[in-house]
């Protein structure tokens, strides 16, 4: 008796304490700072192109092998206005069989891709996840006004590097 | 045979071995004098590679002789070198408080091996999913039914030549 | 004549019921099949495999730093534990040093993770021996750990955070102060918890004495974590062969009487304090300094094999992990806690009522990812 007594008392109690629901279609929770939601492609404004080189690095070490990417001679090189030799031409990432893992992020030599805070992808085929270049760079825009992204600022060295 | 000089050196001791695994290496060859063994050691374990034959009569004496008293399996597997399929049980003594890999070589065809339900009762699904995985078959175990894979699953996915059916993305 | 009919004896048909593979109570996608004399239950054929996905078989076409991925969704209540026990693997094979730093991060947000799996576990245990209130309170607090972890990791789940040679990148600046509120709510949550449910009278009819595992049974079936230390055996890696850090903390090892539903529960329950106590210690002793040993991208440990044992949630995993050399391993083998856990279930079972089934199943808290891995 006394046990179900106490286990009441806690039950009342908490009805003073103030809700702690997200009412979520409505209401969001907050994001953290770090959250890492799917993996995007970050645009350089200044030469305004992508930073990525489409190396294929991050292709080989996804553990979903979920991407695929293609590399062409940069147009904007041979003006002399941009230092990439090499520029992404395709990219693609199926975000229905990326585990966001954030593993491409760490072996990408050019800050090219990031973890967006991007996470209501809720489609109605099964393929529509599948994402290219252009939606991986709007979706990339989006995260770097969002949070004002800036490139690390070691990349500068190792970019020459691969890409001559 | 390359394959085989991988597997063997494998087993390469590295010796790491701590105080209690130094006495359990110093007083094993007295407890298992009467069966063919080989005492090694593998990084910070010891290790006995046995006769397939006699696994469940060790098996039994080392859980039984006070000294070593190992009355609980951490971990039975298979581990398919090719050639051969090597079973290895990881037991340890909840009293000593010692642990101890028993290893024993069965052929890749048939492979089959007495079982160590009556040991440890803990290797009841242990072995039953070795049997599915690996097609070992454990002589005198209760039911070895399939466990992880559907009944009538052709093949054994867990052995290095398992075809992996084609993924075929839409 | 009527008092004929009563006096007669009935027969009784023994009758087989299917409870699963998609039923509330199993926690996942577990099957068994009982056959029922009445209410009692005279067999038990359980059956598993439906979530298995051939992570030890996937691990082999892995590098190493893509297995942690894998790690991660064995038990995905526990993502960190594992993640922690496979990393120590390799580790233990490439004898890398660990930054003291790094330890003390992992340390934490194990325990956090330990933390956050029992409260599941005492949430999800109220709602199968029938009280709804706690499982909402549990996930009010849950929720609290989960926004901790995607403060640190960046993922409420799937962390794939704590890397071979240290942890993926340091903990925010706010972490301390936010770990010491955290640490507060969650005592007051678990007060709660302990108020609500421990010695309810109708929680005490449903959960004393029932399931009965002993501890020479406990110990032949190989069942390891809180289900082996109810049954009053003293076995907690943590203590027993320390690993990390965790020889620097004072923790106790709650132990229960007789191996019941109710000491499985209360265990738990007392290990949530244990684990409170040493993420506090951790945070009082948490020194600066780097975060990860800095390894190779493509890891190559020499040839061995290595067998290691952590502590979960949910009982004792091991790794025994076989590298030839190569950036893949050979064969890894994950002992997996909640399997051996489970292998009792028939004994269990047999000769109990149905409504207890259910009872019996939740109070060895397993998760099916890791069962059938
Ligand atoms: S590693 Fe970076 S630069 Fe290379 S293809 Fe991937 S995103 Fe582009
Ligand atoms: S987050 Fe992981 S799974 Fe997703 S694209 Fe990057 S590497 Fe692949």
């Amino acid at each position: 008796m006394l046990g179900n007594l106490k286990g009441l008392l806690v039950t009342l109690s908490s009805m003073l304490r103030k809700p702690v629901t997200y009412q979520y279609p409505k209401e969001h929770k907050p994001i953290e700072n770090r959250y890492m939601g799917f993996p995007v492609l970050m645009w350089d404004s200044q030469i305004s192109e992508p930073y990525c080189t489409g190396c294929m690095v991050c292709v080989r070490y996804c553990p979903t092998q979920c991407m695929t990417a293609v590399m062409k001679d940069n147009p904007l090189h041979a003006e002399g206005v941009s230092k990439r030799r090499k520029i992404v031409d395709s990219f693609e990432i199926n975000f229905g069989r990326c585990i966001v893992c954030g593993i491409c992020v760490d072996v990408c030599n050019f800050d090219a891709i990031e973890m967006s805070h991007e996470h209501e992808l809720s489609k109605y085929a099964r393929n529509d996840n599948r994402s290219d270049l252009t939606r991986l760079l709007e979706m990339g825009r989006k995260y770097q006004e969002e949070t004002d992204w800036k490139p690390k600022t070691n990349a500068k060295e190792s970019e020459e590097e691969a890409s001559s | 045979m390359a394959e085989k000089d991988k597997a063997e050196e494998a087993i390469e001791p590295i010796n790491r071995l701590d105080a209690k695994s130094i006495a359990l290496q110093a007083m094993l060859p007295g407890i298992v004098s009467d069966f063919k063994v080989t005492i090694n050691t593998a990084f910070d374990l010891v290790v006995v590679a046995v006769e397939p034959e006699e696994i469940k009569q060790i098996c039994l004496l080392l859980r039984d002789n006070d000294e070593t008293a190992f009355d609980y399996l951490l971990l039975l597997c298979v581990v398919d070198y090719e050639d051969y399929l090597q079973v290895v049980y990881h037991i340890y003594s909840t009293s000593l408080k010692h642990t101890l890999v028993v290893k024993t070589n069965v052929s890749p065809e048939e492979p089959s091996l007495e079982s160590v339900t009556p040991v440890w009762k803990g290797a009841d699904w242990y072995e039953r999913e070795a049997h599915d995985l690996f097609g070992v078959s454990f002589n005198a175990h209760p039911s070895l039914s399939p466990l992880l894979l559907y009944e009538g699953f052709e093949g054994f996915p867990g052995r290095r030549n398992y075809e992996m059916p084609e993924y075929k993305e839409w | 004549m009527v008092d004929q009919d009563i006096n007669k004896k009935l027969d009784t048909v023994q009758m087989m019921v299917n409870m699963g593979p998609q039923h509330p109570s199993t926690h996942g996608v577990f099957r068994m099949v009982l056959a029922v004399d009445g209410e009692r239950i005279v067999d038990v054929e359980p059956h598993i495999g439906y979530l298995h996905r051939g992570s030890e078989k996937l691990c082999e076409g892995e590098i190493y730093v893509q297995i942690v991925t894998l790690f991660d969704r064995l038990d995905y209540l526990s993502n960190l534990n594992n993640e922690m026990v496979f990393c120590r693997a390799v580790e233990k094979l490439m004898e890398l040093e660990i930054p003291e730093r790094a330890e003390y991060i992992r340390v934490i947000l194990c325990e956090l993770n330990r933390v956050a799996s029992h409260l599941l576990f005492i949430g999800t245990f109220g709602l199968d021996v029938g009280a709804m209130t706690p499982s909402m309170y549990m996930f009010r607090d849950r929720e609290k750990i989960q926004s901790m972890f995607e403060a640190v990791t960046g993922a409420r789940m799937m962390h794939n955070y704590i890397r071979i040679g240290g942890i993926k990148n340091d903990v925010p600046d706010d972490f301390i102060h936010r770990m010491k509120s955290l640490i507060v709510e969650l005592k007051k949550g678990l007060e709660e918890a302990d108020k609500l449910l421990s010695f309810n009278e109708i929680f005490l009819a449903r959960t004393k004495n029932i399931g009965t595992m002993s501890a020479k049974m406990a110990i032949e079936y190989g069942v390891s974590g809180p289900s082996l230390r109810a049954s009053g055996v003293p076995i907690d890696i943590r203590k027993d062969h320390p690993y990390s850090i965790y020889d620097r903390f004072d923790f106790g090892i709650p132990i229960g009487e007789i191996g019941d539903c109710w000491d499985r529960y209360y265990v738990r329950l007392e290990e949530v304090r244990q684990s409170i106590s040493i993420m506090e210690q951790a945070l009082y002793q948490l020194p600066d300094g780097d975060t990860i040993t800095p390894t190779r991208f493509l890891l190559r440990p020499p040839k061995g094999e290595v067998y290691v044992r952590g502590e979960n949630p949910r009982g004792e995993i091991g790794v025994y992990m076989i590298s030839d050399g190569t950036d893949k391993p050979y064969r890894v083998k994950v002992r997996p806690p909640s399997f051996c856990n489970l292998m009792t279930i028939k004994d269990l079972l047999i000769d109990t009522y149905v409504a207890d089934a259910v009872v019996i199943l939740g109070s060895l808290d397993i998760v099916l990812g890791e069962v059938d891995r």
